[in-house]
């Protein structure tokens, strides 16, 4: 991937040479079968969506640069 | 050799016959299956002088002509054998019209599964003779040809309940077809016909059917600005679609995701790395920090790919939910260190921390931003611009900042 962006802009030939979404035979496929039973369908095995990210916490990495950047603008 | 072909015209015959739509579709396949086609197409090439007419004229019945239809049709399948498609694709326009008005004009309706043969090859091998005309240097032109005649198919059989059967398939390949042209304005004549009130009880099309039916919808609404519909008809998609067909839940994935992001509610990590999906981990990761440049970064570094695939615009109005989250981090740390004073947000503050995350506005900007932000509900206060200060709601004794200054993000929709 970093390869490929690197010379993105320079030759447009590797646009073809991608393997990656958003391509350009990226169309949605015809179905093999024509119907099937949804209730046979496995469980999704990873936890898909989150709605509760939005916390009050400000823990992670990038808010600890955040805090020391506003602590040095107060301080200025 | 003359020999295998009679055999296959007679199964062709008695299939017709015995009214089996399941068993003629079988045999009309172009591109899908190349198991009748291949053996044609050896057949009539080492057969120049054949008189298939003739050969053919044993299918017709006092009921149904299509004998001429299918020699025809078996030409077509000789020249898509050998490549020519442009050649495949006229020979197979006059077979399908000859099989098309007289499988609808069948007192029952076991033709169905015939026409949404047809119908499919009309569109792939329209689409196979552009790619021959264009490296001719010709116009493509087949697939909008294909289009029209799909689209007239599709008008002919809206009538009576039971030729309806055809029409979310047919509908389907058209969505595809003005997709790819880039005319998915014609889009709306079907979705008016198909969600007519009576028109077809939905829940009994066949599943690949309905899945795909909402997954094309889904990204008109996208392209509508209609994010609550888009979400809608994409969960659908999503929840419905085959388990195993991982390319078309990557793709569902694709417009889904920044449709739900734009409501608060994000893919978690494990989700998007198992549809491959990494062109979102960094605008994901941005909308949970408040990392305005990682989002930037991320839309400039996939620009193409997000332009291409249509969603670059719902991505950049994530950039309102990712400033709501940088304000918010903003007035959390504040709070930290003076709960009393926390809901008094300078805008000289968030101007240098938008200065710190190589932000390049100036200070009206600043001014501006947060009013977008109050004026679309993603923060509750006022701007005292004489003071220079966002003046926050405050937090009720006990409670979150969704309670007070930062209302849940799908809230506002």
């Amino acid at each position: 991937m970093a390869a490929g962006d690197a010379t993105e802009s320079a030759q447009p030939a590797a646009e073809t040479a991608r393997v990656d979404v958003f391509e350009d035979d990226d169309e949605f496929e015809e179905f093999e079968n024509e119907d099937w039973d949804e209730q046979e369908g496995e469980k999704e095995a990873v936890a898909q969506w989150e709605d509760d990210w939005d916390d009050d916490d400000v823990n992670d990495d990038f808010a600890q640069q955040l805090r020391a950047e506003l602590d040095r603008v107060a301080e200025s | 050799m003359a020999g295998e072909l009679n055999r296959i015209i007679m199964a062709f015959a008695n299939a017709v016959e015995a009214k089996d739509g399941g068993k003629v579709a079988e045999f009309l396949q172009i591109s899908k299956s190349q198991r009748i086609r291949e053996r044609v197409g050896l057949i009539l090439d080492r057969n120049p002088k054949i008189d298939l007419s003739h050969f053919c004229s044993i299918v017709d019945t006092a009921i149904i002509t299509i004998g001429e239809a299918l020699a025809v049709h078996f030409r077509a399948m000789q020249a898509y054998q050998r490549g020519c498609f442009v050649d495949a694709y006229t020979l197979l326009t006059q077979s399908s019209q000859a099989f098309l008005s007289e499988f609808r004009n069948q007192e029952t309706m076991w033709p169905l599964d015939c026409i949404k043969v047809l119908v499919y090859d009309l569109r792939m091998v329209a689409t196979r003779a552009d790619k021959e005309l264009a490296m001719q240097g010709k116009l493509p032109e087949k697939l909008t040809d294909a289009g029209r005649r799909m689209m007239s198919a599709f008008s002919t059989l809206t009538g009576t309940k039971a030729k309806r059967g055809a029409t979310l398939s047919i509908t389907c390949q058209l969505f595809k077809v003005y997709f790819k042209l880039n005319t998915v304005n014609l889009c709306r004549h079907l979705i008016n016909t198909m969600e007519k009130p009576n028109f077809y009880d939905f829940n009994l099309w066949p599943a690949s059917e309905r899945v795909t039916y909402n997954y094309y919808t889904g990204r008109l609404e996208v392209l509508n600005d209609n994010f609550e519909m888009a979400n809608k008809k994409l969960s659908y998609a999503l929840a419905h679609c085959h388990r195993s067909h991982r390319s078309n839940i990557r793709i569902i994935l694709m417009y889904l995701v920044p449709v739900k992001a734009s409501t608060g509610v994000l893919p978690s990590y494990e989700l998007l790395k198992a549809y491959h999906l990494y062109e979102y981990i960094d605008v994901v990761r941005a909308i949970r920090s408040g990392d305005v440049r990682l989002l930037k970064k991320a839309l400039l570094r996939h620009e193409d790919r997000f332009l291409k695939a249509g969603v670059y615009l719902v991505l950049e109005k994530l950039e309102t939910v990712v400033y709501r989250q940088i304000i918010k981090r903003i007035y959390l740390i504040q709070k930290q260190r003076d709960a009393d004073k926390a809901h008094l947000l300078k805008l000289d503050v968030i101007h240098k921390a938008f200065k710190w995350l190589s932000v390049d506005i100036d200070f009206e900007e600043v001014e501006c931003i947060m009013s977008t932000l109050i004026y679309k509900g993603y923060v509750k206060g006022y701007i005292s611009h004489k003071n220079k200060v966002v003046v926050l709601k405050k937090e009720p004794a006990g409670g979150t900042s969704k309670d007070g200054p930062f209302p849940a993000i799908g809230a506002n929709m």
